[in-house]
């Protein structure tokens, strides 16, 4: 994966460096807020100029609080660049950091209470929880990983095969809300 | 190979392998009330696609791509990274239209 930082602790920076790198992750690590977000649009320019043929960043890793400009409004401004961008908080202050991430931002982000084990950071960047729980519902995360799916498409996997599951489910009335033109509606109704 | 004689079980075996037994059965199981019956995919591939794309989200491009892979490697076809099952089968279909004519 290649992941961007934003932390203006050099120890702790490193330490995520060190720690995602052995990982075999690409990493970027950026002092402040601003430093991250005039990166982050930079490589943008440089991808959607074609001049780059690095992908996108698969998650943006934010201090809350640091100079110049904290992680809540770099994260402000990297969803209106990239709005499906995945962003992962490491706060210390995570009422405060929660609170305001639904007040402000538009995604859902992920959260890390610091101070927190390095092992942590790498289990929610490679989303070990959701890969066990897909284990547990027998899906044959091998060949999922085969993919390189992104966090969004892994979730989305997890949710869906949840939602398949639940007693109560009626795909129906989903694929109905979801679909206005009738198509499946009409097929199912013309199924009998 | 041909799209008729690409049925149901060997474009699914893959996608099987995946998600698993139990999580198949119930996709079929929701698909069914849908109106897409489990032998009836290659021939609704639309349908499919886009139930899978209600159901999966982004996660639906990989399941698809599982399939395109699964035809390709059937098939001895080869398609791009992009392909997606629908186009997939269309080229199928053309391509045996095609040789049925000459």
């Amino acid at each position: 994966m290649r992941i961007l930082v934003a932390e203006d602790e050099e120890n702790i920076s490193l330490l995520y460096r060190i720690a995602l790198e052995n990982r075999h992750h690409q990493v970027v690590a950026t002092k402040d807020g601003q430093e991250c977000i005039e990166l982050f649009s930079r490589d943008m320019k440089d991808k959607n100029a074609g001049t780059e043929s690095k992908t996108l960043f698969d998650a943006v890793i934010l201090d809350y609080r640091m100079p110049r400009m904290d992680g809540m409004e770099a994260a402000k401004q990297i969803l209106k660049m990239q709005p499906k961008q995945r962003i992962i908080f490491a706060s210390a202050y995570v009422k405060e950091t929660l609170v305001e991430s639904i007040k402000e931002l538009d995604q859902v982000v992920e959260l890390l209470q610091k101070p927190f084990e390095i092992d942590v950071l790498i289990d929610t960047v490679e989303d070990k929880t959701i890969y066990q729980q897909l284990s547990d519902l027998n899906v044959n995360i091998k060949h999922i990983k085969d993919w390189n799916p992104t966090h969004a498409q892994v979730l989305d996997l997890l949710e869906g095969l949840l939602k398949l599951r639940a007693p109560n489910f009626d795909f129906q009335k989903v694929v109905a809300s979801k679909d206005k033109a009738g198509h499946f509606a009409h097929t199912s109704q013309s199924a009998g | 190979m041909n799209t008729n004689q690409l049925d149901h079980l060997s474009l699914m075996e893959d996608l099987l392998t995946v998600l698993g037994e139990e999580n198949m059965s119930i996709l079929y199981h929701h698909l069914e009330r849908l109106g897409v019956k489990r032998n009836e995919i290659s021939d609704k591939p639309d349908e499919f696609s886009k139930a899978l794309r209600v159901i999966f989200g982004q996660a639906a491009s990989i399941l698809e791509a599982q399939i395109v892979s699964s035809i390709a490697s059937r098939t001895g076809q080869s398609f791009g990274p992009r392909v997606t099952l629908v186009e997939a089968l269309a080229r199928l279909k053309a391509e045996e239209a095609r040789s049925e004519k000459a």
